[in-house]
């Protein structure tokens, strides 16, 4: 039995591009049936242009992929960096295995983390991040942010540092991004400097604890070290 | 070839794959960045956690928006405000339009952010996601005449909201 107009309307619809043998079919019925078809066919052209919005693909894919294999703990943890390394440059992963080298000081490392992804985190700029993922990543290792640092957070996610995880967060500033790494458990040289590829890292002893802010020279360092200073405590 | 890189390049085919189809479909269910990324984030967290269950990649799609629909109803649903307008929230569009199809564009969106919850879910998943409405009963549980009727009445209501606002003539507010 043929399908009625008002039928294949229904049914265009519901799936516009449907291939079944039977609405296929109705569209020989007569012009109207092909007009109809048409008809929907653009709009859902217009339908999916609206919904399938654009988006940077692989800084997405680059993130949910770093931070899914730096959660396993399991795994040995400059072999994981190295993996995120090994993706971003676009490297087959069944190198890493066999090209990792760890890092034997706070240089090496400084200089090797942001070589990883600190670039490609500072073109996060404009994005925004929760406060709730902010305390919830910090609150990890029982540390908490005053809310005048965590309100220059522009992007927050967990890192490896060289004793353990720590957080790997992108400070906005009045003369751009800063990056900011903390690592929970490892002990720094207050005051050290360390210059790399035109770029400078401070590091800054918070006693147990510690933190790195990476950055072009002539960026407004002391502000953010004074805000890490009396920014990033214990949570009591 | 060790199992552990095996299950690392698993998991980054499905990321590349998929991360991005996931989070539009978190855009429109949650209306915020956000809880968007960080809803697909947890999504593949525990697909990570759990490749060595996925039998087939063919599966992997279905896989991983279960995953997301659950971890949704389970943590993010009661933070999500109610979703009124996505424009706020998504990413500049490239591409150019003229004045008209912006406008169209502007006003489905609008009009996608609007529908329920009954029907904004099935017609994300067979035009953001792909689904057929086959695989749509499936996921959602429901018989395939009652996604067909939902999509249907989904997009009656896209095209009376569409035509309503155009003809009401709100342009100026729109851009």
């Amino acid at each position: 039995m043929s399908m009625s107009f008002s039928e294949f309307k229904k049914w265009l619809a519901a799936d516009p591009l449907s291939r079944e043998p039977a609405t296929v079919r109705a569209r020989q019925n007569g012009p109207e049936f092909e007009q109809a078809a048409v008809e929907e066919a653009a709009f859902e052209q217009k339908l999916s242009s609206a919904l399938n919005f654009s988006l940077d693909k692989d800084a997405l894919a680059d993130e949910i992929i770093a931070n899914a294999f730096t959660e396993q703990r399991r795994m040995p943890r400059w072999m994981a960096m190295a993996a995120g390394l090994v993706i971003v440059v676009g490297v087959a992963g069944i190198l890493v295995n066999n090209m990792v080298q760890q890092p034997d000081t706070i240089e090496e490392y400084v200089e090797a983390h942001y070589d990883h992804d600190g670039r490609l985190l500072l073109t996060r700029a404009d994005e925004t991040v929760s406060q709730d993922k902010i305390r919830k990543i910090m609150a990890s290792w029982d540390l908490e942010a005053s809310p005048e640092l965590a309100g220059r957070v522009t992007y927050i996610k967990k890192c490896f540092t060289m004793d353990g995880l720590g957080a790997h967060m992108v400070v906005r500033t009045d003369q751009g991004m800063l990056t900011l790494i903390v690592m929970p458990k490892t002990s720094v040289n207050d005051g050290q400097l360390i210059a790399f590829d035109e770029v400078e890292a401070h590091l800054v002893s918070l006693g147990g604890m510690s933190a790195a802010i990476i950055g072009r020279p002539g960026q407004p360092f002391d502000s953010v070290e004074s805000l890490v200073r009396s920014g990033i405590s214990k949570t009591s | 070839m060790s199992t552990e890189t095996e299950r690392k390049i698993r998991f980054e085919k499905l990321a590349r794959e998929y991360s991005t189809d996931l989070y539009r479909y978190a855009m429109w269910i949650c209306g915020n960045d956000a809880l968007s990324k960080d809803l697909v984030q947890e999504t593949f967290l525990r697909a990570w956690k759990a490749i060595d269950s996925l039998q087939s990649e063919k599966a992997a799609k279905s896989w991983l928006i279960t995953i997301l629909r659950r971890e949704y109803a389970r943590t993010f649903e009661r933070k999500v405000p109610p979703l009124t307008d996505i424009d706020g929230v998504v990413i500049a569009d490239e591409d150019e339009l003229d004045p008209e199809d912006r406008l169209e564009r502007k006003l489905l969106r609008k009009g996608m952010a609007s529908l329920p919850k009954k029907y904004r879910e099935p017609i994300l998943l067979q035009v953001v996601m792909g689904y057929s409405c086959k695989e749509i009963s499936e996921q959602l549980g429901v018989s395939k005449s009652a996604v067909m009727t939902q999509l249907f009445r989904a997009r009656e209501m896209l095209k009376s909201k569409l035509q309503e606002d155009g003809v009401t003539g709100n342009v100026h507010e729109l851009f």
